[in-house]
């Protein structure tokens, strides 16, 4: 992890502690909008900008808002008994520091425990080349900056909204091609009665 | 790697939160961190093998959250308006004597 990682990490880090440490409904839901602008700015920079912002359109454009305006329906405060008072905190605790590390240790340093297949190892074993950590090694290759999101984007809006069901593809053509060679090797018909 | 760390740091968050607190609101809001993690999780799996369908599981993800997010929240803001009340313990335990 380098250092400017570790400074765009310190964002979250605050803002997750606000969310387990105050009381009050508002400044959580504004912790968790903190939290959802600084995680989609660290998409987009890291080539996922269509999620990147996606994740600012719906999560805190919506989902955020949507839980400003119920906290204010429902007059929330912070200073009721059942908003301080924590429930179950060593099980919460317990759970939530044992799972992280488990995640950690499947992720991140599973690759160094030995025993264990890592990635290098599987693909040695696979051969398949997509497997790499360095996505930048595959982007140099075989595609130009931004890329990813314009094919993406391309994906989406051209096979689900804007494609003409009449206009014959690729695949049709595919298909046809096969459907004849399946009649072909079958022969004329009545031939085996 | 720092963003699997991420997703897991979200994840493990949201649980905490989820166990910690007695407000509905709060359970939901923690719950949504939850989701987040997830999706954070798929999209850094994306980014790390080089492969688009992580960010379109993100993307599906996303949408889910969303409908979730307003579904619930209308079930929260009904049960405000019948009990007075977002306390978890105590509707669980008017539920029970009503049962």
């Amino acid at each position: 992890m380098s250092v400017a990682e570790f400074v765009a990490l310190l964002p979250v880090l605050e803002g997750l502690g606000g969310m387990v440490w105050l009381s009050s409904p508002v400044y959580v839901a504004i912790c968790f909008g903190g939290i959802l602008l600084v995680i989609a700015g660290w998409l987009a920079i890291n080539g996922a900008e269509f999620i990147g912002i996606g994740l600012v359109i719906i999560y805190a454009g919506a989902v955020v808002v949507t839980f400003l305006f119920l906290i204010m329906l429902a007059n929330q405060t912070g200073q009721a008994e059942y908003e301080r008072a924590p429930n179950r905190p060593v099980l919460a605790w317990a759970a939530g520091i044992l799972l992280f590390l488990m995640m950690l240790f499947s992720t991140v340093w599973r690759e160094g425990v030995p025993g264990l297949v890592n990635r290098s190892q599987m693909q040695a074993q696979t051969g398949i080349e997509k497997i790499t950590s360095d996505r930048r090694h595959v982007d140099q290759q075989n595609r130009a900056p931004f890329s990813r999101t314009a094919r993406l984007s391309v994906e989406l809006f051209s096979r689900f909204f804007l494609a003409d069901p009449r206009k014959r593809t690729v695949a049709d053509d595919r298909h046809d091609e096969l459907c004849r060679d399946r009649a072909a090797t079958k022969g004329p018909p009545g031939r085996y009665q | 790697m720092t963003i699997l760390v991420i997703s897991a740091l979200l994840f493990c968050t949201g649980i905490v939160g989820f166990c910690l607190r007695r407000n509905a609101v709060l359970m939901f809001i923690f719950s949504e961190l939850m989701v987040l993690g997830a999706v954070v999780a798929s999209v850094g799996y994306a980014l790390l093998w080089a492969e688009e369908k992580g960010q379109i599981l993100g993307l599906v993800l996303l949408t889910t959250a969303a409908c979730e997010a307003a579904m619930a929240l209308l079930i929260i803001g009904r049960i405000y308006r019948t009990k007075r009340t977002l306390d978890i313990k105590l509707l669980s335990s008017r539920g029970e004597q009503e049962e």
